[in-house]
């Protein structure tokens, strides 16, 4: 009884995801809208499109910059994050400036970079790192103030210098919070990522979406959107598990157990 | 020679009005080999006088010197067991780990870096539990690694701060002889903060009486029992009585005298 009970559960959102999928198919099949076309249409589409040579020439570059930018945010959030925590000086100095610039909208970050970096990859990677930054700077800000004065305390008499004390004390204590400020900052990667393209490209998968929509390609419209979908769901598995295991490796939870 | 030496240690926390001192020219000395304990008044600066005298901590005025070299910054020749074994020790790395990551620090080779780390987790007995990680292991066990990884760094000094507070009673008499016998085999010297004032004595040749705050040194009392020390026979000796109260009247004397004599609870 159990053991049916443990399928289920494990089933149930793969049952909910088919049940979905199901009204999709049986709502679209009927319906005579040009903005909804069948879902076997879609699935065509998805063949047709991300099957084929379209899949390097028109979704990757939008996830190669949206990684670059990640990339960019993530060096940059720890490395002025572990700054900004470790020193009462320059905490002082930067926390208004951070709260200025924590609160603009990543979006509107576009206009002023198009100016300023003109419309290349550039600017992209640019706006997707600096819309994404602040999730992971202000968790590692955090996450470093959290280490405790006894850990930094037997790492310095233990003869670790600044350098030895980041890497062995600061940086592993930071970690869980340090991932939690990733897995916020992945969903504004995926909206910088599409908004970007919509501005001043000619490849990219938002770029896919606004085309294909203003000239009337339903279909493919909706087989990006179907796309994006299916890896913004990848990613967010793949950040969790990695979340999963940080927490297991550099969490205190051992500590508490104790 | 004297290791330690600490001269009219000032320190206060705050500024102005509010300043408050902790440190109030405090004189302790330790000579090369000794062991002295020193106990004082619970909320007393204990905490603050270990992290001066390893040079985590800068002081007002005064000085203090470990080698004959004056202290700005932990030495190289000091180590240190702390109370809190939980937050000490590095919990995402093994036993083993933890023991050998300050000899990186210290520029040894691999090999010498495993003989060390080999031998002081063999004597402190836990060899068998090099690759667990130390939140898998009990209190005490988490603070023989402490002391392994203090070992294992060959201090000439080793500064203990209530090292087996927070230890059940019998693990921490197990505790207190492995400290002994370890202490007579490498020949260190260690200066063991505690408010347990029957460990003060039985571990001792020298019990340090601090007052409360501000913190001064208000008696200093030899412990001439025979070494080596033995948790019955020694408990049992009169003059272990005797040094016990003594040590206490000085403890209280001048302080609101408690209506109770405590026990001093192990923790």
């Amino acid at each position: 009884m159990s053991r049916i009970h443990a399928w289920l559960r494990r089933l149930s959102p793969l049952l909910v995801i088919a049940t979905v999928v199901a009204i999709w198919y049986l709502v679209s099949r009927s319906a005579n809208s040009l903005f909804f076309p069948p879902l076997t249409d879609v699935l065509v589409s998805f063949r047709e499109l991300w099957f084929s040579a379209t899949l390097l020439d028109q979704a990757l570059p939008s996830f190669i910059r949206a990684g670059a930018g990640f990339a960019i945010a993530l060096v940059g959030g720890v490395v002025m994050g572990t700054a900004i925590g470790l020193s009462p000086l320059i905490r002082q100095l930067t926390t208004a400036q951070l709260e200025f610039l924590r609160s603009i909208p990543p979006v509107l970050l576009i206009p002023p970079s198009l100016l300023l970096l003109g419309t290349g990859t550039q600017m992209k990677i640019a706006v997707i790192a600096l819309a994404s930054v602040w999730p992971i700077l202000l968790a590692t800000i955090d996450g470093v103030r959290s280490v405790e004065t006894v850990r930094l305390d037997s790492a310095r008499v233990f003869g670790l210098g600044a350098a030895g004390r980041v890497r062995w004390v600061v940086l592993p204590t930071a970690m869980p919070r340090i991932w939690s400020g990733v897995r916020a900052c992945v969903p504004i990667v995926f909206v910088v990522m599409v908004a970007a393209d919509y501005y001043a490209s000619s490849d990219g998968i938002g770029y896919m979406i606004s085309q294909t929509a203003t000239s009337f390609r339903f279909s493919e419209m909706w087989a990006s959107v179907l796309l994006l979908g299916i890896f913004g769901a990848a990613v967010n598995l793949a950040v969790m598990r990695a979340g999963r295991w940080l927490d297991h490796t550099f969490g205190e939870f051992g500590v508490r157990a104790a | 020679m004297d290791i330690l030496e600490v001269k009219n240690l000032v320190k206060s926390y705050g500024h102005g009005e509010s300043a408050e001192t902790v440190l109030d020219g405090l004189d302790i000395s330790v000579a090369d080999g000794e062991f002295v304990t020193i106990v004082g008044p619970s909320g007393c600066g204990k905490t603050t006088m270990l992290r001066c005298m390893s040079g985590l901590l800068p002081f007002d005025s005064g000085g203090v010197q470990v080698s004959g070299e004056q202290v700005t910054r932990p030495p190289e020749t000091l180590g240190v067991v702390f109370q809190d074994y939980s937050r000490s020790l590095l919990p995402w790395l093994t036993v083993a780990r933890n023991v050998d990551l300050p000899l990186r620090y210290l520029g040894l080779s691999r090999a010498e870096r495993a003989v060390r780390t080999d031998e002081a987790l063999q004597s402190v007995g836990l060899d068998r539990h090099r690759g667990k990680r130390p939140w898998q292991l009990s209190g005490g066990m988490q603070q023989r690694v402490a002391i392994a990884r203090a070992l294992a760094y060959r201090p000439k000094l080793l500064l203990m701060d209530e090292p087996f507070a927070s230890v059940d009673a019998q693990t921490r008499s197990e505790l207190e002889d492995l400290t002994l016998a370890l202490w007579a085999e490498h020949g260190m010297t260690i200066a063991f903060i505690t408010h347990d004032i029957d460990e003060a004595v039985y571990l001792g040749d020298r019990v340090v009486v601090l007052s409360s705050t501000p913190t001064r040194v208000k008696r200093e009392i030899p412990v001439p029992l025979p070494r080596p020390r033995n948790q019955l026979t020694t408990k049992e000796l009169p003059e272990f009585a005797e040094l016990r109260s003594e040590v206490l009247r000085v403890l209280f004397k001048g302080d609101p005298a408690p209506t109770v004599v405590p026990n001093f609870p192990a923790s």
